[in-house]
């Protein structure tokens, strides 16, 4: 019982040190910033934190007496990895799920976080790998599988972890949602689960509006969980994250979005490359895995290690994920981005796909996935560029606070 | 395997009467790449260097040559390229799963009896398998083919070059091992029957008894060649005679484990017998590195790289390539194609060097470490006069992770080239 209360004191110690710590601006010397913002690379650049946030930066900044000055020479930092989806964190690190609710194909209602396990290894080791932002999606088995959300990987209750408690939509296609003995068993019954229910909607929002109008108690439409979440979808409030890897997958979720005026973002996108001019047509943001998966079906046959250069090179914006069953686990994903560039993505398009693209994407750019003055200071500081395959993260930052540091 | 010789004698003739036909001048042009960092593997690091072949062999390499002695030569202009050996995938099942993978495609296990080396996977490899193309574009010049993991005792492996259209042509050896299998496959596969053995108590008697009869059959055959005249004559068993063959040591076998009690028994089976193993997938190799060493058996690790703790896959890496290396174990690294494209083997790979695998070790965990594991040090897996122009010219260095593969020769023919 002693022991624990001395372990509890000790913590609170060290909590209140750090916060104490954090209070006192923290200024970088001599490394090399990749901004992923205008300025590109600063060699031998300064960069000045405090408050949590990004106070300045440059290759002469101001330094006060009061600040605490970190010699990071031949360092290089970047911001925070932004994951634009993943399961970490309600799969139970692989033993025990939550990621599909396969009792029912129809489950826009349900939200990613609420299965959100805050005290999981995977994210603790997210967290050590500089993922500071993680986009957590359900998973692909059903039709509407559910809301995304968007959380940083410390804290001990989901209230405590959620950057934005609603994201998205995902709505899944092709293999994994047809069912051998069930609906849907075609990517026709899929395609008519989508349409319907947005038919349903669009009377639902109808329904609502003339209530609205009139405040007539009969004119209210009775209370659907899933229609309300859909008509935000359809009010442009949330887009919908569309898992496709076929090329005419990718054209039946298009050809959809355009029918109901909703807001797109491909996530796999294996064949996309097929359909580049389509996609550029509309300015759909892609987020693509370019490294193989282990778990294999017939739909991510045609992966190509090119295609995350060809669709940049077209001007279509694109994020960089690991993807599900990837051989080499899911956290390292600067190599994967360094993956597609052996494939020929531009190396600072590249950096962009990992940090501030999926800022974009997922809508909270304002704060995070560049260091630039104002936004959150969530950084990682590495020995090399952090596409060496050498390269070792030796400190990561959330909002101004260390929240891993090499052993030495 | 005489035969195969014979016929690939016959077939390098005609193509040679062929390109004399063609044109004179072609004839005996030796090929010499020029320029270049090349990676020997055996023999150090040469600058700017320069490669002699000649028919389909490498025959000199040289340290720098003066440009204007090479007029007859063919050129491969390599400056500022990094140059290494054909790369070899010692653990794959290409061309037993042809892509697309779908279930008609799939001829990776006989899985109708636990004991079944009777079978060849030279009998089921398709040679058109598209995983060849990618294969060759990844710079992967041979490979072994094993039967999958169903079985205790699985059908005979083969090595391939990957640069042909036939199998006849692309065959180094058809009859290389019995694949053998212990851990989760072969108690899934007929666990999941509730057919016999379930368990690894199930299959550790199964593999002892079938061993024990072999040695019986084996007794009372040579009861019978003694004396033919007195006794009566034992039937042929094709099962025993595969197996006999392993006993003399005429084969060895390839033991499928990934748990560190699987490899344990391995090592204690095959010690029981007499009879040679290599190991693959080992995942907790780690744990039993000293003992795995101290038999000298090489072993072929992957394809995941980042280690199992007690069957289980961790989120934390473990560095298991680097302390299979450090307990003295010679680590060849594998793709278990298609599992991995053979495209990926090189970034696969780096993979492991991020994982702190030292870069030396790994470059020969691709080339010389699997040619010696599949008995083919003499022929491939390095850059050594005598043996096969096998040679990969890269973009940069090996383990970089931009480096691309940009030429690929396969017996002194150029079978990719990026433009």
């Amino acid at each position: 019982m002693r022991k624990k209360y001395l372990l509890l004191f000790l913590i609170i110690i060290l909590v209140a040190g750090k916060t104490i710590g954090a209070e006192k601006p923290i200024v970088f010397v001599g490394a090399n910033l990749l901004t992923m913002s205008d300025l590109g690379q600063i060699e031998n650049g300064s960069l000045k934190i405090a408050g949590g946030k990004i106070i300045e930066l440059g290759k002469n900044i101001k330094i006060s007496d009061n600040d605490i000055v970190v010699d990071a020479n031949g360092k290089w930092i970047m911001p925070g990895i932004v994951v634009p989806y993943t399961h970490i964190g309600i799969r139970g690190d692989n033993l025990s799920g939550d990621i599909d609710e396969t009792s029912d194909t129809y489950s826009p209602q349900l939200r990613a976080l609420d299965a959100l396990y805050p005290f999981s290894k995977e994210l603790e080791a997210a967290k050590n790998a500089g993922l500071t932002v993680l986009h957590i999606v359900p998973g692909g088995k059903e039709v509407f599988s559910g809301q995304t959300g968007i959380i940083k990987p410390i804290g001990r209750s989901r209230k405590e972890m959620s950057l934005k408690d609603v994201c998205g939509l995902k709505i899944n296609f092709g293999e994994q949602p047809k069912k051998p003995k069930g609906s849907p068993s075609s990517r026709m019954g899929i395609a008519w689960i989508i349409r319907k229910n947005f038919f349903a909607a669009q009377n639902y929002l109808k329904k609502l509006q003339k209530y609205e109008k009139s405040g007539d108690e009969k004119d209210k439409p009775a209370e659907d969980a899933k229609l309300a979440v859909l008509s935000r979808v359809l009010e442009g409030e949330i887009p919908v994250f569309a898992e496709c890897f076929r090329a005419d997958d990718i054209m039946t979720a298009i050809r959809i979005s355009e029918e109901f005026k909703f807001r797109l973002v491909l996530m796999y996108a294996t064949e996309a490359y097929k359909v580049v001019d389509e996609i550029k047509l509309r300015n759909i943001p892609v987020i693509i895995s370019p490294v193989r998966s282990l778990w294999y079906r017939v739909e991510r046959e045609n992966r190509k290690i090119e295609t995350a250069g060809i669709l940049s090179r077209a001007g279509i914006k694109i994020a960089i994920q690991a993807g599900g069953g990837n051989p080499y686990g899911e956290l390292d994903i600067p190599m994967f981005a360094a993956y597609a560039v052996k494939g020929g993505l531009d190396l600072n398009e590249a950096l962009k796909a990992i940090t501030i693209y999926p800022a974009q994407i997922l809508g909270i750019d304002e704060t995070k996935g560049s260091i630039v003055k104002g936004k959150d200071a969530d950084l990682i500081i590495l020995d090399r560029h952090p596409f060496d395959v050498l390269s070792k993260i030796e400190n990561v930052f959330i909002s101004g606070h260390e929240v891993y540091t090499k052993e030495k | 395997m005489l035969n195969k010789i014979k016929i690939l004698l016959i077939v390098s003739q005609s193509f040679f009467c062929c390109l004399t036909s063609l044109s004179g001048s072609e004839k005996n042009k030796r090929i010499c790449i020029l320029g270049g960092k090349i990676y020997t593997v055996t023999q150090g690091v040469i600058n700017d260097g320069c490669i002699i072949i000649e028919d389909s062999k490498i025959y000199k390499v040289l340290q720098y040559v003066d440009r204007n002695s090479l007029k007859d030569y063919q050129l491969i202009e390599a400056k500022n390229k990094v140059i290494i050996p054909g790369l070899i995938d010692a653990h794959s099942h290409i061309g037993l799963m042809t892509l697309p993978r779908v279930s008609v495609n799939s001829d990776i296990s006989e899985a109708v009896d636990p004991i079944f080396p009777n079978v060849k996977v030279v009998d089921a490899i398709n040679p058109k398998d598209p995983s060849f193309r990618q294969a060759i574009r990844g710079g992967v010049t041979t490979v072994a083919v094993r039967h999958g993991s169903s079985n205790l005792f699985g059908g005979l492996s083969a090595v391939l070059k990957t640069g042909y259209d036939k199998l006849e042509d692309m065959i180094l050896i058809d009859e290389l091992e019995v694949k053998m299998a212990f851990g989760m496959n072969p108690k899934s596969s007929y666990g999941s029957r509730n057919v016999f053995p379930v368990t690894r108590m199930g299959y550790a008697f199964a593999v002892r008894d079938f061993l024990k009869r072999t040695k019986k059959y084996m007794k009372e055959w040579e009861k019978y060649n003694k004396n033919p005249e007195e006794n009566t004559k034992p039937e042929k068993d094709e099962k025993f005679e595969i197996l006999q063959r392993l006993l003399n040591k005429e084969l060895s076998a390839h033991v499928h484990c990934a748990r560190a009690d699987d490899i344990l028994l391995a090592l204690e089976i095959s010690e029981e017998f007499g009879f040679d193993i290599t190991l693959g997938h080992v995942y907790e190799g780690y744990k039993v590195g000293e003992q795995i060493a101290a038999r000298n058996i090489p072993a072929v690790f992957g394809p995941l790289l980042s280690g199992w703790d007690q069957g289980k896959s961790q989120i934390h890496n473990i560095n298991v390539a680097a302390e299979l290396v450090n307990a003295g174990v010679k680590v060849s690294i594998m793709t278990d194609s298609p599992y991995i494209s053979q495209q990926d083997l090189l970034f696969h790979t780096t993979m492991a060097v991020r994982l702190g695998l030292n870069k030396d070790d790994a470059l020969k965990a691709i080339t010389i470490n699997p040619a010696e594991l599949l008995g083919l040090e003499n022929r491939i897996g390095s850059i050594s006069p005598g043996k096969d122009a096998d040679i990969v010219i890269l973009s940069g260095e090996p383990f970089d992770m931009s480096t691309k593969v940009e030429q690929v020769i396969i017996d002194g023919k150029l079978k990719f080239s990026i433009e």
